[in-house]
């Protein structure tokens, strides 16, 4: 008897004393996450990391909503409801603080991309087989290019000088940098996009306008130039420019590009016209065609992590259906419409041009309880129009959630491309090449070119205001003067138009003039509120000037 | 029979023989031990009546004493703490006493980690609870019981629904962002889980270590203090089984209702503010609905309205409780095996908590050197309903309870209102508030917990004073949550039926090895201790969802039902072992010095690869005062132990894998599908460590009055280093936080514990129990800043902590309120009829846009008249300065009665509940009664006309508290000190009165004990809060403590019950 025991006893203290004794037994080893060291072994797994910097833009807080927010109010929209909300609408309204809280989301992405854009490329370049020359290797290093340019210029255009560096974080120390001179930071997004467009194949009609293609890396260069060849606020609060001699530069890259999408030829205006192109978007239709880059958004069951808020959040209003929880696939979901279009656009166009009833909605759809159905109904009062390139009334019937929805945002599109290259040939004394391609755009939608005879009843009230910040004295005056209302009605609220004008340095005239004119002006108060040499840069936010101190002090006026 | 009368004649005859001719001396020998076996040193053995003549024990308890009278002299034999025993010599030479103890503080045994300690050899700070006291309070969890009866420890549930968490903390816990639960060991084997899957019937006692002297020992998991229950075993004594039965009934109520506006009060403010959106046809769109407005009177006289709490909180739920336990054994072997039954109605309709557990425990003796004990619990709980306090924004159900109108005016009655849905609602886009019923019986919220826990262990002594000792265990738990919006729930409405599965099973193996050894010589006692322990903990999660189901018949029973499948989700982790190795000593000289120091090392998967190792060493002492002859002949103490200690323990509470560079999974849409990325999810810090808690603590154990009253007073010092701060970095380097040693706080407080007897009689018996305590929590260092912000969400967007540097955890944080602006501060333009702001009067926001009847804040900045960022300060703190409870507990003849209070003071909630249902701007929703018409400002007359002159504004206004319908609309949100109340209160937590049935009858009905109670629960809450509890934290217990956003009611409860035991 005592023996067992005693051998019991010894067995326990043997087996407790030795078995996990080493070393190994401390080390984690986690089965579900990737190790980072090991991870780019294969091109498949450099993929995956290529659509984790994608993944980035697909958010909720990113491209699918509070990045609405950043390029508005302009002198075409704003956000509807006045009182202060610390979010979307303090940022509209230019009555934020920097503790806005839809402010730091974005620039949280921002970086997070950047972050994951530079470990992607380390590690592609790292690989073995890519210093082999690899040609997948090189397309997908191609792509984290372009990603990171294209959120280095959000960043650029947002908060002028801003962290930036080409590394990934790996340690503490690495997430304290101080600002960069925008300058430095654009010549390296340029060098990216050099990259990106010679390593990036042009599009296809088989490729999608999701991924990065060649034409998205020159168009994203050609509006990197024009930007930087434009106004932008310095850290002395002067808005000031780079010298004609550089800006000349930086045109004639602009007109480089172009040449480059004429020699190719397969970017073009979408087949079946301006008003299919955005019944289109809404329908989930990918055409590599107009469609440069698009941000992608689908989810199957509606939820928040890969959908979007364009048609709901950005759209006309419709209003819940009332029906039983299993019709939802048989009806159109509500649109909550936060957006407002400034009204008197309306009358700015042509009759004939096709673009005026996409960016102008007029009515909205209420539930009607009697017939069981939506029911549209027009808005007297132009307070409650709404920006319409995206409607729920043009995605496939259903709704898989109130809000989100699979609507892609189309980053930029051939139509943009031609007027850039328009304005730089005007810039650059080539004016009547400028005014072919301006017009190129305005017949596709159906307007009347402009010519010496029509402008003035085109371009001149009573048909349009006239414009007291840009002067249309000579030749070139005249083409910015319609290419200031052309940019607006092709790409309204695109994301570009507010950077159009602080780049042409004329967002203060314009919000206080539309605000001056407007029959919403209690509604639309930018005009009152900005202030120049302080709103045309973001406030870095509060948080972040609290925890870096290498930031040193805050954008002019903040 | 022949024999039997011839030997009692001769011992007749021997006695009288002897008591005649033997008077004569006699030396007596003998040892004096206690219950345990251990000797007593320095009892006093005396000869009764021979003016203390006599002796003291030596130092292995021995004694030798010559006696008079062998026949005659009678011993008394006395120690302190024990029962004194008079024994007549009779002529005997040997005399061996085992003494028992008399009050049982003083012998009493705690669990002290890896061994038990005498109390009286106890150098730390360790609290106790016997079973028996938790067993009082009508709960399936322990640790309810638990609060207020322990100083130092700090126990609060976040809200009164069923199965809300429980937060506790010892001595202010150290930790800022990490956990703050304290350690829990259950017969030896650590418990990840708590308490909650034991049958609080089985609870011996639970023993609560305080201070790092005591939880050195273990280590890298002790610094939140460690818990030790020890569970109870079977009968030693009685070889027949024994069996109890426990039963109970009882019924709960909501202890409160927060008083909402009545329905003229409703249809005024509704009134009004269609009147102020709409100044043209605001009274006929209120007139078309409700009637109008002169007619208030005639048309609502007879119709007090709904009273929405009432029907969805207002109900009786029944508790039921039934418990069978069966023990016994002899001395070799003893089992005990219960089966328990609970069933606990919630206050809401269709929630509440279903229990089932078994537990088996059996110990087993097969020589006089192994004792083997095992123990099984399987535990089934199944706790649902969709509660209150979830969503924090315009989807928590419990601003549709308090908000819903009380009234369907004039074309819908009340009683369609409480069946259907409010077509008011409906028409509203974006609503997503529904009749609280509908959305109560809609929604399923299934938390469903199934424990089986596996432990034994056994004690061998391989040589004498030298003992093995190993306890393993293993542990299987899976928690599945099951969540399923019904075809009329909004969720529903507004996407498709849609539900969710999520599984996680968690294992658990430990196992742990000690060898101990006592030696002792004269005055020297020593023990040593050395030892081993492994514990391995894995979980993995699985989660399917679907959407679309066609209708809600069958739901989540079969998921392929969803037309459309989620995304699935899972994770193992199968990483996390800690690696021990420990050892403590105990000196203990002459029973007044006694010293003892631990060290362990502990290896842990989760640190970093530098700081894989740590160490954790102690050191603590206790001096025995009362055995010293100075304060012996003081005639004062019957106990006096000064004792002291410093120490240091560690929390390891952090995820796995932190310490890591890894990548987690992210999607990217591609056309009509997704396709995976993988992304880095953290900085890695190789360096990442447990969390440091250095203590210092220092205490007196007092007993006066021959131990009828005990006081114990304790102070300490802790401070924490290293702590885990999921630290902001700059989120420019694409991430914004980082787990980092970085954080230091500071806790310094005292505990105070008086246990008195006031009566001690044989029909009457009061003893009364007091804990007081106070806790200062400091923040010492942060990642750098000075301070930051943090949101407890509750729809705002908006921070309302702040956590500085130099001031202690839970601040609130926002605007001071300084009451709502009056006409004096305006100008007044009598044509346009409109208020502008006076120069040099703060403002907030738009200048144009402040009107009579805004809230008002303190521009604490005085730089300038705007009120901004800069003009927000703290106003208020969440911890109390002072909290604790008293018990008396009073016996009768065969009456008992028990009373506890508990109290809590000096601390602040943040009452969002009614700062989030007092938005009188939204339209056709119904408001807390702080906004009626006599405390909020007024923008009409009794006629019900708009009023904008000055004098007449002033004049409705007189004495107003609260702002204008206007400036309480959904977009204005601010943090402001009208929303913190003072949280002290006191609390009659529990009143329990039982008979027992006097002996006589139940002899005679062959039963031993029989016993039946009623208790009384949460019976009344002196406090000057207005929110229904202010035992509440619906929005986090770390950082954004304190905070009251729909907080599930606390219940009143009573219960009657029955305990038979034969």
């Amino acid at each position: 008897m005592k023996t067992k025991y005693f051998i019991i006893t010894l067995l326990g203290l043997s087996v407790s004393f030795l078995f996990p004794s080493c070393e190994e037994t401390l080390t984690e080893n986690p089965a579900s996450y990737y190790k980072k060291e090991n991870f780019f072994v294969s091109s498949s797994n450099a993929e995956i990391a290529i659509l984790g910097i994608y993944d980035v833009l697909a958010k909720i807080e990113h491209y699918g909503q509070y990045e609405m927010a950043m390029p508005s109010s302009d002198d075409t929209y704003y956000i509807q409801g006045t009182s202060t909300d610390n979010t979307r609408r303090d940022i509209s309204h230019y009555t934020l603080t920097p503790a806005n809280q839809w402010l730091e989301q974005i620039w949280q992405y921002k970086y997070k991309g950047i972050d994951r854009a530079n470990f992607a490329i380390n590690g592609i370049e790292s690989m073995s087989e890519y210093k082999n020359g690899d040609q997948k290797l090189v397309g997908l290093l191609a792509e984290a290019k372009f990603l990171r340019a294209l959120l280095a210029f959000d960043l650029v255009k947002y908060w002028g000088d801003v962290p930036f560096k080409t590394t990934y974080s790996n340690s503490y120390d690495d997430a304290y940098q101080p600002k960069v001179d925008r300058e430095i930071i654009y010549d390296q997004i340029i060098e990216d996009l050099n990259f990106a467009k010679e390593n990036l194949p042009w599009a296809t009609a088989s490729s999608s306008p999701e991924r990065a293609t060649q034409g998205a890396a020159r168009g994203l260069l050609m509006r990197v130039l024009l930007q930087r060849a434009g106004y932008s606020l310095k850290m002395d609060g002067n808005l000031t420019r780079p010298s004609d001699e550089k800006r000349n530069e930086y045109f004639n890259a602009v007109i480089d590009e172009w040449n480059e999408f004429q020699n190719n030829g397969y970017h073009n205006f979408y087949d079946n016209g301006y008003v299919e192109l955005f019944k289109g978007f809404s329908w989930g239709v990918l055409n590599s065609k107009e469609s440069l880059f698009e941000i992608a958004f689908y989810s199957a069951d509606g939820s928040k992590e890969d959908s979007g808020n364009w048609g709901t959040y950005n759209g006309p209003l419709v209003d819940a259906p009332l029906i039983s929880a299993s019709e939802t696939m048989n009806y159109m979901g509500r649109a909550n419409a936060f957006f407002r279009v400034v009204p008197e656009w309306k009358g700015f166009f042509e009759d004939n041009d096709v673009r005026r009833d996409v960016m102008v909605c007029s009515y909205k759809y209420t539930w009607d309880a009697t017939t069981y159905s939506h029911k549209k109904v027009e808005n007297k009062n132009g307070k409650d129009w709404y920006p319409g390139k995206w409607r729920r009334e043009w995605m496939p019937l259903g709704y898989k959630d109130p809000n989100n929805t699979d609507v892609n945002f189309c980053y930029l599109r051939y139509a943009d491309v031609v007027l850039m290259a328009a304005e730089a040939f005007n810039e650059v004394g080539q004016t009547p090449i400028a005014w072919e391609l301006l017009n190129n755009v305005r017949r596709r939608a159906g307007a009347t070119p402009i010519t010496a005879e029509n402008y003035s009843s085109l371009m001149k009230s009573p048909k349009v205001y006239d414009l007291p910040y840009i002067s249309d004295a000579d030749e070139a005056g005249k083409f910015r003067t319609a290419l200031y209302w052309e940019r607006a009605f092709e790409l309204a609220f695109e994301g570009q138009r507010k950077y159009d004008l602080i780049r042409w340095g004329i967002l203060k005239e314009a919000l206080a003039f539309f605000n001056n004119n407007t029959s919403v002006k209690i509604y639309y108060p930018a005009g009152v509120n900005f202030i120049k040499g302080k709103h045309e840069l973001f406030p870095i936010p509060l948080d972040e000037m609290q925890i870096n101190s290498k930031l040193g002090t805050n954008n002019p006026g903040w | 029979m022949k024999n039997y009368k011839k030997i009692f004649l001769l011992t007749a005859l021997l006695l009288m023989v002897s008591s005649k001719i033997f008077p004569q001396k006699l030396t007596v020998r003998g040892k004096v031990t206690d219950n345990e076996g251990l000797e007593v040193i320095g009892a006093n053995v005396i000869i009764k009546n021979s003016q203390g003549k006599g002796t003291i024990t030596d130092h292995e308890g021995n004694y030798v004493l010559s006696v008079e009278n062998a026949a005659k002299d009678v011993l008394v034999f006395s120690y302190v703490g024990m029962k004194t025993q008079e024994i007549p010599v009779k002529g005997r030479t040997r005399i061996d006493v085992v003494m028992e103890p008399d009050i049982q503080l003083l012998s009493e045994v705690v669990a002290v980690g890896y061994g038990t300690s005498r109390r009286r050899d106890l150098t730390g700070s360790v609290s106790s609870v016997k079973g028996e006291d938790l067993l009082k309070v009508p709960t399936s969890d322990i640790l309810q019981g638990l609060a207020g009866r322990v100083a130092g420890v700090y126990i609060s549930q976040t809200e009164g629904a069923p199965g809300a968490s429980i937060s506790i903390r010892v001595r202010g816990g150290i930790s800022i962002t990490q956990s703050n639960e304290p350690l829990y060991i259950i017969d030896g084997v650590p418990s990840e889980e708590g308490l909650s899957s034991l049958d609080p019937s089985q609870i011996e006692s639970i023993d609560i270590l305080k201070d790092a002297s005591s939880t050195a020992i273990y280590g890298a998991r002790g610094a939140n203090g460690v818990v030790l229950v020890t569970t109870k075993s079977g009968l030693k004594d009685e070889r027949k089984l024994t069996v109890t039965v426990d039963a109970y009934v009882g019924m709960k109520k909501l202890a409160k209702k927060l008083p909402v506006l009545s329905v003229k009060e409703f249809l005024l403010l509704d009134y009004e503010r269609r009147m102020g959106a709409n100044p043209q046809n605001g009274a006929a769109n209120f007139a078309e609905i409700y009637g109008p407005f002169n007619e208030i009177d005639i048309n609502y006289k007879d119709r007090p309205g709904i009273d929405w709490q009432e029907e969805t909180l207002g109900r009786n739920a029944v508790t039921q409780n039934y418990r069978i336990a069966l023990n016994g054994g002899n001395k070799d072997t003893q089992y005990n095996f219960s089966y328990w039954y609970f069933k606990d109605q919630g206050a809401m309709v269709y929630s509440g908590n279903n229990k089932n557990n078994i537990t088996f425990n059996i110990k087993h003796k097969p020589s006089n050197r192994l004792t083997f004990s095992a123990r099984m619990n399987y535990d089934e709980s199944k706790v649902y309903g969709t509660g209150t306090s979830e969503n924090g924004d315009r989807f928590n159900k419990l601003q549709h309870i308090l908000q819903y109108r009380p009234t369907g005016g004039i074309k819908i009655s009340e009683d369609v209102l409480l069946k259907g849905e409010d077509p008011l609602l409906l028409d509203e886009s974006g609503n997503v508030m529904q009749n609280p019923l509908i959305s109560a019986s809609e929604e399923t919220n299934n938390r469903e917990y199934r424990t089986l826990q596996i432990n034994g262990g056994l004690t061998y002594n391989l040589i004498k004073n030298l003992s093995f000792q190993n306890n393993t265990g293993m542990r299987y738990k899976i928690y599945r949550n099951e969540i399923f919006y019904g075809d009329q729930s909004i969720i529903a409405k507004r996407s498709s039926i849609n539900g969710k599965i999520s599984n996680t099973d968690y294992g658990n193996i430990s196992t742990s090895n000690t060898l101990t050894y006592n030696y002792k010589k004269k005055k020297h006692r020593f023990t040593s201790m050395i030892g081993q322990e492994y514990v391995y903990n894995w979980n993995r999660y699985l989660e399917a969802s679907a959407s679309n189901f066609p209708n809600d018949d069958i739901g989540l029973n079969d998921l392929s039902l969803g037309a459309t499948p989620g995304i699935p989700r899972s994770y193992v982790n199968f990483d996390d072992k800690l690696l021990s190795f420990f050892a403590r000593v105990n000196y203990n000289y002459e029973e007044k010095y006694i010293l003892s120091a631990s060290v362990r090392a502990d290896g842990s998967s989760k640190f970093g690869e530098k700081n894989k190792w740590g160490i954790f060493p102690s050191i603590s002492g206790a001096w025995r005062m009362s055995e010293e002859k100075f304060i012996k002949n003081l005639n004062i103490f019957s106990d006096l132990k000064l004792k002291g200690g410093y120490g240091l323990a560690g929390n390891n509470r952090i995820s796995n894998y932190l310490s890591l560079p890894i990548l987690g999974s992210v999607t990217y849409p591609q056309g009509t599908t997704t396709k995976s990325g993988y992304a880095s999810t953290q900085i890695p810090n190789p360096f990442l460590k447990w969390e440091a808690n250095k203590t210092f603590n220092l205490g007196l154990d007092i007993g006066l009055l021959k131990q009828r009253l005990i006081i114990i007073p304790e102070f300490y010092n802790n401070r924490s280093s290293s702590l885990l701060l999921n630290s902001r970095i700059p989120k420019s380097s694409g991430f914004s936080n980082m787990m980092r040693n970085i954080g230091e706080t500071e806790n310094k407080g005292f505990d105070l514990t008086i246990n008195s007897i006031n009566f001690n009689k044989k029909n009457f018996e009061w003893t009364t129990s007091f804990n007081i305590s106070h806790n200062k929590n400091k923040i010492r260092k942060l990642a750098g800043e000075d301070y930051f912000l943090e949101e407890a969400s509750f729809g705002y967007s908006q921070k309302t902590h702040l956590i500085k540097v130099g001031e202690p955890l839970g601040l609130f944080y926002g605007f001071v309120t300084e009451g709502i602006y009056t006409v004096d501060d305006f100008n007044y333009d009598p044509n346009t009829k409109t208020y502008t702001l006076k120069d040099g009067i703060a403002y907030y926001g738009n200048k144009n846009q402040v009107k009579p009847g805004n809230w008002k804040f303190k521009n604490i900045d005085d730089s300038n008249d705007i009120i901004d960022e800069n003009d927000k300060t703290i106003i208020g703190e969440a911890d109390p300065k002072l909290y604790g409870g008293i018990t008396n507990d009073f016996r009768y003849k065969n009456f008992d009665m028990s009373i506890f209070f508990s109290f809590n003071y000096g601390n602040d909630i943040f009452n969002a509940t009614k700062l989030t249902n007092s938005l009188g701007g939204r339209t056709n929703k119904n408001a807390l009664n702080v906004i009626n018409s006599s405390k909020r400002w007024m923008t009409i007359n009794q006629n019900g006309e708009i009023v904008t002159d000055p004098d007449e504004l002033t004049t409705i206004n007189e004495n107003k508290s609260v702002a204008a319908w206007y400036d309480l609309e959904d977009g204005d949100k601010y943090i402001h000190s009208w929303a913190v109340e003072d949280g002290s209160y006191i609390r009659l937590s529990n009143l329990s009165i039982g008979y027992t049935l006097p002996k006589k009858i139940s002899k005679k009905l062959s039963i031993n004990k029989l016993r039946f109670y009623a208790t009384g629960n949460n019976l009344y809450v002196w406090t000057k809060y207005t929110g229904y509890d202010p035992e509440v934290s619906t929005r986090g217990i770390g950082i954004t403590r304190g905070v009251d956003f729909g907080a599930y009611p606390k219940s009143r409860s009573v219960v009657f019950g029955m305990n038979l035991t034969f």
